[in-house]
């Protein structure tokens, strides 16, 4: 079982590690950013400015700015998770997987 | 402003509690004539569950196998589970009725309750699944004092558990009696039994497959009753909104947000409780030790995200289509007065809806989905509880790992027995309590002791055993100490004339105490012990980050 301290060493000190860390670190906070500007920008809408929330996409419609903007959230999120998923189990999981291998070498040698 | 807080109230209940919402208003409901379409596939889904628990017990050998059916979940069936964890029975009938009575605030109660979940996907499930074995005390003990730290957390497992599990048992109650026409202790007695037996002899392999079906059912159900709505309006949701308009009493501003949200401090500590207190519920974090690795973790979140998107937009349908199909119907209003009482309370609108459109099949079919989500959502509640019970207060802290595989298999088995005797004791003592502050009392908790510990567990490296126990304890006794002060209890249950803490979410107030906490008492600790508990941070964080020493599924 590779989980001995001098295992992770190997890992911490390879520069690649640090770079899966950081790559990751920048895509998670982005997309962390996002929703919440959004989740709580539209919440601000909803306290402050009601009568947008209510108002016509255009007149004759029935179709309101709220709802509108409501199912984008609902589409958005799930676009997010998407791309985070497809990122997470693509790149960096191969990054990861590299990494493990080159310290098992390493030990090996 | 007090009506706000009753309105809020009564929301936080819809969104939360599977079942609660259905309480205050029906408690003066008149017993239903027995509902035999109900009963009858009911009673398949029984059988199909039970069978599904024969099989699942003779898989179930290890304690492995028991709290996390081997990490032999697949990301999609997790999802699923995931999915069902999250819609309720309630989350159909309670914003159903919310959006018959007040319009777009129902939305935004629907939305506000989703954005939970990004954020869980990106903050927790990785580290999660890399970091836990089978509970989340697991990560929060795993550098620090194993003894103290886990009793800490089993201690707010328990509590969330509990308060969760009795808001359950009581809106189990009342709901059936409404929707079978069955005696409320008969109710409980059923559901009791019924989780008692999925629980011991099935564990999470049963529990998770009981979810997988009940989750499938209730998007087939709503879906179904959806579309035979929609086929009065052409599928047209222009046509559809504006017969709504033209109907409802709120007319032009139906789709206006109204007064639930008009006090943003409110609106914060609620949407605060709910994505984090999410992300602080034992037995949804549990879900993420049933998968083979981080991988499906991540795919499962995506997955339970993607269902919960679609039902929860499904129920906006659900909810308009009852403003024009349900209101205009004098048959589901007592007396057949139109705008009267609705028959059965207000949150059985949904279950109308599915009568006028679908008939007594289609309404059959949606109340004994409801019955089998309170058996769903019960068991998980019961199985996170024995957890905490057998694998955390048990093993770990009475018997200091000491503990041998059958020993602990055998705790679980009467921690389960016992949970489920408390659970019907406590659902018959507190048949007419006020299940809104159950439900806020275990929200406030999970997102206040639970989350703000094992969060900083994960991410900061200066957390040290001090600090965890002094954050994980003043989030505890905060959030109940500021549920206790606000109106739902103080006013509500002990008549005092003037509420002491002026809002009914305490997760605005509660959670930031917590992490202070956490952080002062860590930066204060220079003990011995707290230096190595920081450096063990470093390989805990390669682990949480690479996978490498995580735990493996079951052929491990």
């Amino acid at each position: 079982m590779p989980s001995s301290s001098p295992f992770y060493a190997r890992i911490r000190n390879n520069p690649r590690f640090t770079e899966l860390v950081a790559r990751r670190n920048r895509l998670t906070f982005g997309l962390f950013t996002t929703v919440l500007i959004l989740f709580y920008g539209y919440m601000s809408l909803v306290s402050f400015w009601p009568e947008l929330i209510g108002r016509r996409l255009y007149p004759g419609s029935n179709l309101t700015v709220g709802i509108c903007g409501g199912l984008f959230l609902f589409v958005f999120f799930c676009l997010i998770a998407g791309y985070y998923v497809y990122r997470a189990n693509g790149d960096f999981d191969r990054i990861t997987r590299d990494l493990v291998a080159q310290a098992q070498a390493e030990e090996l040698a | 402003m007090n009506t706000l807080r009753i309105k809020m109230a009564a929301i936080l209940l819809a969104l939360v509690s599977p079942l609660a919402v259905a309480a205050p208003t029906v408690e003066n409901a008149a017993r239903q004539p027995l509902n035999w379409h109900a009963i009858a596939m009911f009673a398949v889904f029984v059988t199909l569950t039970l069978c599904i628990t024969f099989w699942a017990a003779r898989k179930t050998r290890s304690t492995s196998d028991f709290y996390s059916a081997g990490g032999g979940i697949s990301g999609l069936q997790n999802g699923l589970a995931l999915a069902g964890d999250y819609m309720s029975a309630s989350t159909l009938l309670g914003i159903t009725a919310l959006i018959y009575t007040s319009g777009m605030d129902g939305y935004i109660y629907l939305i506000a309750f989703f954005a939970g979940w990004p954020v869980l996907l990106l903050l927790m499930t990785e580290r999660l699944r890399n970091l836990g074995r089978f509970t989340f005390a697991d990560i929060t003990a795993y550098r620090l004092d194993q003894g103290k730290v886990r009793t800490m957390a089993a201690i707010g497992s328990l509590t969330v558990v509990c308060f969760y599990l009795v808001a359950q048992m009581v809106g189990a109650g009342q709901l059936i009696k409404l929707l079978f026409g069955l005696d409320y202790k008969y109710a409980l007695f059923i559901v009791g039994a019924l989780m008692m037996l999925y629980v011991t002899f099935g564990g999470m392999v049963a529990t998770t497959w009981v979810q997988i079906i009940k989750a499938f059912l209730l998007m087939l159900g709503g879906t179904l009753a959806a579309v035979l709505a929609m086929s009065h309006f052409d599928f047209s949701f222009d046509i559809l909104v504006t017969n709504a308009m033209n109907l409802h009493k709120l007319g032009e501003t139906l789709m206006t947000p109204g007064t639930l949200l008009a006090d943003p401090l409110t609106a914060l500590s609620l949407s605060l409780g709910l994505v984090f207190g999410t992300a602080g519920l034992p037995h949804i974090l549990m879900r993420f030790f049933t998968v083979g690795d981080a991988k499906e973790a991540r795919k499962s979140v995506l997955y339970a995200t993607l269902f919960i998107g679609y039902f929860f937009n499904i129920i906006l349908l659900l909810g308009l289509a009852s403003i024009v199909i349900v209101s205009q119907n004098p048959d589901f209003f007592e007396g057949g007065v139109l705008g009267g009482k609705l028959i059965g309370g207000g949150n059985m609108v949904a279950m109308h809806l599915a009568q006028a459109v679908g008939g007594n099949l289609l309404l059959g079919f949606l109340s004994a989905v409801t019955f089998a989500t309170i058996l769903a959502v019960v068991s998980g509640l019961a199985l996170a509880g024995a957890s905490a019970i057998a694998h955390d207060l048990y093993a770990r802290v009475i018997k200091k790992g000491k503990a041998s595989e059958a020993q602990e298999l055998r705790m679980t088995k009467f921690a389960t027995l016992a949970l489920g005797l408390v659970a019907i004791g406590l659902g018959i003592v507190f048949e007419n309590i006020n299940v809104a502050f159950m439900v806020a009392l275990a929200f406030g908790i999970a997102a206040s002791a639970n989350f703000p510990v094992l969060f900083l567990s994960m991410f900061w490296r200066g957390l040290t055993t001090r600090g965890a126990l002094a954050g994980g304890y003043i989030g505890l006794f905060s959030a109940m100490s500021f549920v206790i002060l606000s109106k739902l209890v103080w006013v509500d249950v002990f008549h005092f004339s003037e509420a002491i803490f002026p809002y009914t979410q305490p997760a605005l107030f509660s959670m930031p105490l917590a992490f202070l906490a956490a952080y002062v008492f860590s930066k204060l600790d220079v003990s011995a012990r707290s230096h190595s508990e920081r450096e063990a941070f470093d390989d805990q964080y390669i682990r949480g980050q690479t996978g490498v020493g995580a735990s493996v599924a079951a052929a491990h």
